[in-house]
């Protein structure tokens, strides 16, 4: 596996979680995130040879529920919540997708 | 009126049972503390002032004093990333600054049906991700005894606020030691459940496989009382249990014999200061003296936790986060020419520096390339340190050592490294990693007059031996009833 301290891409990385980093963030963040991989690297030298896969932590079964219609938010409350909505239409507003 | 203290829950519960005070009174009495200890330790972002004394008064209308429920008129507060409807929840975040839910979480809804009345929202790191409070985008929180320094995160505000006597008991979140460390820092109780124990619904989103609310308390007795009104089953949370909830609270005896303590002597060298273990080597002996016995346990992998912990935290905060994106609620920002333009120009000016870290740590761990290295990697190492835990819990009750290796830090002292502010956690990420619940109470001071915090992490769901332990250890120490005289020295009706 390569070296994270070469491929740390910093400017890839934060497009992928889709945040705008200004250069000074790009250089203090690229160099912090680099000392932390470095520390975390650890994990990899220990020995996992047959160990089962994960499960969540504690609960041992998830119980479903009957798929059965419950009230839930009302369309309006969350329409209150959103930074632009249409209450009228039900809808949350987003800059225009297609030209 | 003289409300003459020592106000805890219990007390307050029995007081106002029996009809010597009032809920409105009690309530009053805690947002005039509020108003004289807060601008000193900045632990409130929000009291619910009218909300809360309405409630307070409706309580004292009803008929039937006794019978209204455990926490009858106890003021209560609520970290600030637990929703709450009908007061703001911004979890420490300019994302979500003014938002207020429209729904509060179970835990908080079945306090309320106790008796509790919830009198405020309580500081922390933003989206509960820090150890020092200083990650909140409004300000940090000042730790009661030295406040220079920090109370420790991400529930330094509840912590701060039950340290300071402005309430008897509070709500945290614990994902990798947030209830725990700051009760160690302040010097109260601070509980996190097993997984499973409290039901998540309404906690906003950090690890979720780790994500927990605990009490945080002056008295292990209290915190039986609020944790025994919160926990159990809930259909809106599918990874809460159905396991039985016992009544805690009524059964501490102050009975430790037979106990058996693990202590995991060779993780303990190196790393601890030596104020801090002097005062668990104290309680060792407390403990001994009691009846306890105690016994040396092996955890081969525990120098890995830290590091486990914060590719699987953030990984999943990675995931969880990305539900801000200024579409359904939060921060929009008022620049964006597209659509991909606003969910980056909303993230980057909502989140702050240690969500923006964590958010692309965890992005990286989980991204093509990665994922098979370090993502699934740790969750195998996961299981080696789970599996060492419980090996150690074979042969012993509970495992106990310090909350934390050092005593409060100064506020500014970590805030450029964070590496070394997650290093802190070393002792607190296991029992977090494991599903395991765990307890800090206060031992002693150590350097500067500063609190320390002993933790001890138990079985799954079995929380009764941390809470039979603690109260024991109580019963033979004065350490709980030290108050901070900076904050608390003014005449004080409310103790």
């Amino acid at each position: 596996m390569p070296d994270e301290r070469d491929e740390f891409a910093i400017r890839h990385v934060a497009s992928l979680a889709r945040l705008r980093l200004s250069p000074d963030e790009e250089s203090l963040y690229g160099r912090q995130l680099a000392d932390i991989l470095s520390f975390a690297r650890r994990v990899l030298d220990v020995d996992t040879t047959g160990v089962d896969a994960p499960r969540p932590a504690g609960a041992p079964t998830l119980p479903l529920r009957d798929d059965a219609v419950r009230p839930s938010l009302e369309a309006n409350c969350a329409l209150d919540q959103a930074p632009a909505a249409g209450r009228g239409d039900g809808l949350f507003r987003v800059p225009r997708v297609i030209g | 009126m003289t409300l003459a203290g020592p106000w805890t829950a219990a007390a307050i519960r029995a007081a106002v049972g029996r009809g010597d005070v009032s809920a409105s009174e009690m309530c009053r009495a805690a947002l005039a503390r509020i108003d004289a200890a807060n601008p000193q330790a900045s632990a409130f972002l929000a009291t619910a002032g009218a909300l809360a004394l309405d409630r307070a008064a409706a309580l004292d209308r009803e008929p039937g004093r006794s019978a209204r429920g455990p926490l009858a008129g106890v003021p209560i507060a609520i970290k600030d990333n637990i929703c709450t409807a009908g007061l703001p929840t911004t979890a420490g975040s300019r994302m979500l600054d003014g938002y207020v839910p429209p729904y509060s979480a179970t835990a908080v809804a079945r306090l309320e049906r106790a008796g509790a009345i919830v009198i405020g929202k309580t500081n922390c790191d933003e989206f509960a991700m820090g150890s020092s409070n200083e990650h909140s985008a409004f300000g940090a929180t000042r730790n009661p005894w030295d406040v220079t320094r920090t109370p420790g995160g991400s529930s330094g505000g509840s912590a701060a606020a039950v340290a300071a006597r402005m309430v008897p008991v509070a709500l945290g979140s614990d994902t990798g030691g947030s209830v725990r460390q700051p009760a160690g820092f302040c010097g109260v109780v601070g509980v996190r459940p097993t997984y499973g124990r409290v039901s998540r619904y309404g906690l906003l989103s950090f690890a979720s496989s780790m994500d927990q609310i605990g009490p945080l308390s002056r008295t292990v007795a209290d915190a039986a009382l609020v944790l025994e009104a919160m926990a159990g089953r809930d259909d809106r949370d599918a990874t809460s249990s159905d396991e039985p909830v016992p009544e805690w609270s009524s059964h501490l005896t102050g009975d430790v014999r037979g106990a058996r303590v693990g202590i995991p002597r060779a993780w303990l060298g190196d790393g601890v200061d030596a104020d801090v273990r002097r005062a668990v080597d104290g309680a060792i002996d407390v403990l001994r003296q009691r009846g306890a016995a105690m016994v040396d346990v092996e955890l081969p992998h525990a120098s890995t936790a830290v590091p486990v912990y914060y590719i699987v935290a953030t990984a999943e905060a990675s995931s969880n986060l990305a539900r801000y994106d200024g579409v359904r609620y939060g921060h929009r920002t008022s620049v964006h020419e597209s659509l991909r333009e606003m969910y980056e120009r909303s993230r980057d000016e909502g989140f702050g520096a240690e969500v923006k870290r964590r958010i692309m740590l965890g992005t990286f761990v989980l991204s093509a390339g990665y994922y098979d290295a370090f993502y699934a990697k740790a969750q195998l190492v996961r299981r080696l340190i789970t599996a060492d835990l419980d090996a150690a819990l074979d042969t012993c009750d509970v495992l106990l050592m310090p909350t934390s290796p050092s005593v409060a830090f100064r506020l500014g002292e970590r805030i450029d490294d964070p590496l070394r502010m997650y290093l802190a956690d070393v002792f607190t990420v296991g029992a977090s990693l494991a599903g395991l619940p765990a307890m800090s109470i206060p031992c002693g001071f150590g350097a500067g007059g500063l609190p320390v915090g002993l933790q001890l992490i138990g079985r799954r769901f079995d929380e009764a031996t941390l809470f039979r332990l603690g109260d024991g250890y109580e019963r033979d120490t004065r350490w709980h009833e030290a108050r901070p005289a900076g904050v608390c020295a003014e005449s004080m009706d409310w103790l």
